[in-house]
């Protein structure tokens, strides 16, 4: 095939990331460091978004509930940055023995990468494992999400309860506030994760991995009987998925400087969904684009409104919900989903002309 | 388009692949299957003809793992597979199965739902580091020409017809490079022309491949049939060459009257 | 824990288990009948809170004219849900969420900018306490176990014995057969959305008393009813009440030894490892098979 055709070929959302990459990596320069800091958290909710749509968006599994794992994540963070720097609100004089990793160099980091990887695969077992499936997937990711929350706020000993936990420090790896990079330098830090992760997406969802799952999305059953255990498929992307949301919910809180129960709770967990919603599932850069254009343009609303009315937050989220349900009904398959079911029909009355033609001439060729 | 071979001959010469010895199921009281004992060699074409909840969709089912049986074996090479799983029967024992109706992957492409059935890579690690090397490719390719879907790789299974569907599961089940094919009603929905082009299909894989069959159309029965077992109520009525069954007073008063 | 507190724990528990079967009811009968999960249920919850509120406290009329009211309101505000929303989503599960959470969003945000972020206190009804030996019970929560049977029995009357009722349970067993006897389904489907909604309506004017009437009431039921509705085996009202019981019945003696927020937690993870080890619900009653 001639190189020409093949980047024809190419689904024009990938072009999209391209821009978007682009965008994103000359967003410094002609930006002042207020908005470099709010992008920066956006980044951190695009790797967040990416890993549900590994999970709903390829696999069929509506997790209802994925702000546990970036939660976890981020709590990781914000106990180890307390402990470190000794916050008045600490009672206790050493870690328990199952954080007690939080006071080690790079301990934060792996916890916050590994905890809700190990979340994800302890809930994974448990559930896959039975014939928990479908809409009780979502139910209970749904109440776990609200059982996480109740949690938190319950055990305020670590996690400083209704409150939350104000972080310091931003570096990747200590706790120290005397390292803290600047919000510049901190957004190409997210900005490489990002990447990072979208690559590793890329990469998955086109192995033979990538189109098992989607074939549990498709057709679950129907793989069990061409000799696949979709169990094992499931848990591992759940687990990889929780260590994606973990890892955004670790930069959210070093971007952000804080976090509280509502990073782990419904609120969060729906959201995420209605940013994956909007942008189209299943082709990843919905998840980002949906993300982007939401958190973006609530900020910058914000920004306009919140001198006009002190509910603007309120307001929004009653345009969200609108939003929302305009997207269902409009075009269910989100933003992305409807240029790339353009392209594909496109593409599909060609190859239908191209039989067409065929079939004429082989019939003219023997009458 | 009669056969020419004589299959009982070359029947007795070749080893038994498939054995049922007294399969019985019943679900919530209602006995579906009874007392079925069925044999089947290597490389025969066996097709299983009798009227709606004569069972035939059950015993299939017993066979590979989608329900288990009440009572009796079910024997693979002489191995013991009863109760098994569906995907350790799929994997294991290679048993290809097409369900009725098309039943495949409808939102990707033709080429990925049978690249998904090429036997050989079901495990994690094994597909998350695979790379399609030229053999893969090219056995794709002539999977998609036995089905007469070559044309059509690029399409989503969604956006075939409802004939093509079933041709492209029946191309899944040879991807699998199976042992034994199980077909479930193959050409239900089907033009009289893509019946018949089923049924070549079908023929060409005839001596190399062993093949079930369970079908209701007689003129498709009639084109790659040479033995049948005929099932009624959960029963085997009858087995024998198919103008023997024809023949036979009983069968004519339970099904082909029926049927015809 | 001495026998008296116990016994206290045990009369408080069953108190609050007729809360929550009053308060799951509506989604038994949308989840169960019609197979939608129906996230904006909560939110109904709390419209009829406010109902009941405005109707009761504010314009000084009957308590029973505000449950009425209550339940009308939602059930027609139900039925018109059904007719411009949930009837496009049939059979789909990813999209029903997304549009009853977002209705759900709309309904919380309403009420928050039309009626405000206060708190509204609503008097109990029924002013007296209820003494038996070292026991103590608000007479009220009494009345509400009295409503929670009653609106149980009236379910299963209409369900059992209506004709209405006969074509829902029709509709659920087998649609086309159903359709093909000239029963509009339809109809049927729109009825039995709007009586769901209407039963977390009435729910939520019912409990007024017990709550702080807010914006927020809705979500802090959202985890307890659903959990306890899957416990229950989704279509099964006896389930329902059984599984009411049970969780809070657990979480009142729990809570005694600990305390509510523990207690909540520890209850709720036990009911996800039964609705993993027995997915169709530990009291699968015989009305499915």
């Amino acid at each position: 095939m001639p190189l020409l055709t093949k980047v024809r070929q190419l689904p024009v959302n990938r072009w999209i990331d391209l821009a978007l990459f682009l965008f994103l990596l000359t967003f410094p320069i002609w930006q002042n460091t207020y908005w470099v800091y709010i992008m920066s958290g956006i980044m951190a909710y695009m790797i967040f978004a990416l890993s549900l749509d590994l999970l709903w968006g390829y696999t069929g599994l509506m997790s209802m509930g994925h702000s546990v794992l970036f939660g976890a994540g981020g709590y990781m963070i914000g106990i180890a940055s307390a402990w470190a720097n000794q916050a008045d609100w600490i009672k206790f004089d050493q870690l328990p023995w199952f954080l007690a990793i939080l006071s080690q160099p790079l301990g934060a980091f792996l916890a916050a990468l590994f905890l809700p990887g190990l979340i994800a695969l302890f809930i994974g077992l448990f559930m896959f494992s039975g014939k928990i499936r479908g809409v009780f997937f979502s139910l209970i990711t749904l109440a776990l999400a609200g059982i996480s929350e109740l949690f938190v706020i319950n055990q305020s000993r670590y996690t400083h309860g209704d409150s939350g936990i104000t972080v310091t420090s931003r570096t990747l790896f200590s706790n120290s506030d005397s390292q803290r990079l600047t919000d510049q330098q901190f957004y190409f830090v997210v900005l490489a994760f990002l990447l990072g992760s979208y690559l590793l997406c890329l990469w998955l969802v086109n192995t033979r991995t990538g189109k098992v799952l989607q074939g549990i999305r498709e057709n679950e059953s129907r793989l069990t009987y061409l000799g696949y255990k979709p169990a094992a498929f499931k848990l591992f992307i759940f687990m990889l998925s929780g260590m994606m949301a973990g890892l955004a919910g670790m930069l959210f809180v070093r971007v952000q400087g804080s976090i509280n129960h509502s990073a782990i709770g419904i609120n969060l967990a729906t959201l995420v969904l209605v940013w994956v919603a909007v942008g189209g599932r299943g082709n990843l850069t919905g998840a980002l684009i949906g993300t982007l254009l939401l958190q973006f343009s609530e900020t910058k609303l914000n920004s306009v409104f919140s001198g006009i009315s002190a509910d603007f937050a309120q307001y929004w989220k009653l345009v969200l919900g609108l939003l929302l349900l305009l997207i269902v009904f409009v075009i269910p398959k989100g933003l992305i989903g409807v240029l790339l079911e353009q392209q594909q029909s496109r593409q599909g009355r060609d190859r239908k002309a191209a039989i067409m033609r065929k079939e004429v001439h082989s019939h003219d060729a023997n009458p | 388009m009669t056969p020419t071979h004589k299959p009982a001959d070359k029947a007795e010469a070749a080893p038994v692949l498939l054995e049922t010895r007294g399969l019985s199921v019943s679900f919530n009281g209602f006995q579906a299957l009874s007392d079925i004992s069925l044999s089947i060699r290597q490389g025969e074409l066996r097709v299983i003809i009798g009227p709606n909840g004569a069972g035939k969709t059950t015993f299939m089912d017993l066979i590979t793992g989608k329900a288990k049986p009440t009572a009796g074996q079910v024997l693979f090479e002489g191995q013991d597979i009863t109760g098994k799983s569906a995907a350790e029967i799929a994997r294991r024992y290679k048993i290809g199965r097409k369900f009725q109706g098309p039943n495949v992957f409808d939102n990707m492409t033709v080429a990925e739902n049978i690249e998904l059935a090429v036997a050989g890579y079901e495990g994690l690690t094994q597909s998350l580091f695979f790379r399609a090397s030229a053999r893969f490719r090219h056995r794709v390719t002539e999977i998609l020409e036995q089905i007469e879907l070559a044309d059509y790789r690029s399409f989503m299974a969604t956006d075939l017809s409802h004939g093509q569907r079933q041709w492209l599961e029946i191309g899944m089940v040879f991807a699998q490079d199976p042992k034994l094919i199980i077909l479930d009603e193959p050409t239900s929905g089907m033009t009289a022309d893509e019946t018949r082009k089923t049924g070549d299909m079908i023929k060409k894989l005839k001596g190399e491949h062993t093949i079930l069959v369970v079908e209701h159309d007689m003129d498709f029965v009639r084109q790659v049939a040479d033995y049948v077992t005929v099932f009624n109520l959960g029963k085997r009525l009858v087995e024998g060459t198919l103008e023997a069954v024809q023949q036979d007073p009983e069968v004519q008063a339970v099904y082909l009257k029926e049927a015809d | 824990m001495s026998p008296s507190m116990l016994l206290q724990l045990l009369v408080s528990g069953l108190a609050s288990s007729f809360v929550l079967l009053l308060t799951s009811l509506g989604l038994v009968i949308i989840l169960g009948y019609m197979k939608v999960v129906n996230l904006a249920h909560t939110e109904m919850l709390m419209s009829g809170a406010f109902i009941c509120y405005y109707v009761y406290q504010a314009a000084g009329l009957p308590f029973i004219v505000a449950l009425l009211v209550a339940f009308a309101v939602s059930f027609l505000f139900g039925a018109l849900v059904e007719r411009l929303i949930i009837c496009h989503f049939y059979g789909k599960m990813s999209e029903t969420l997304l549009a009853t959470y977002a209705l759900s969003i709309l309904l919380k945000q309403a009420a928050l900018l039309l009626l405000g972020k206060n708190y509204k206190k609503v008097d109990y009804p029924v002013k007296t306490v209820f003494q038996w030996g070292p026991v103590y019970l608000e007479s009220y929560k009494l009345v509400v176990a009295g409503l929670a049977i009653l609106s149980l029995l009236l379910t299963l009357l209409f369900i059992y014995k209506t004709k209405t009722g006969r074509m829902i349970r029709a509709a659920m067993q087998n649609r086309s057969m159903t359709e093909s006897l000239g029963i509009n389904t339809k109809k049927i489907d729109t009825i039995t959305f709007a009586y769901g909604m209407g039963l977390a309506g009435l729910a939520g004017a019912i409990i007024a008393p017990l709550s702080t009437v807010t914006y927020t009431l809705g979500e802090s039921w959202l985890t307890n009813t659903f959990m306890n509705v899957v416990m229950g085996g989704v279509s099964s009202l006896f389930g329902t009440f059984a599984s009411s019981v049970l969780i809070q019945e657990s979480v009142s003696v729990i809570s005694g030894l600990s305390n509510s927020v523990t207690a909540q937690i520890i209850v709720l993870l036990v009911v996800i490892v039964v609705v993993r080890l027995k997915p169709d619900g530990l009291f699968t009653a015989k009305e499915r098979r």
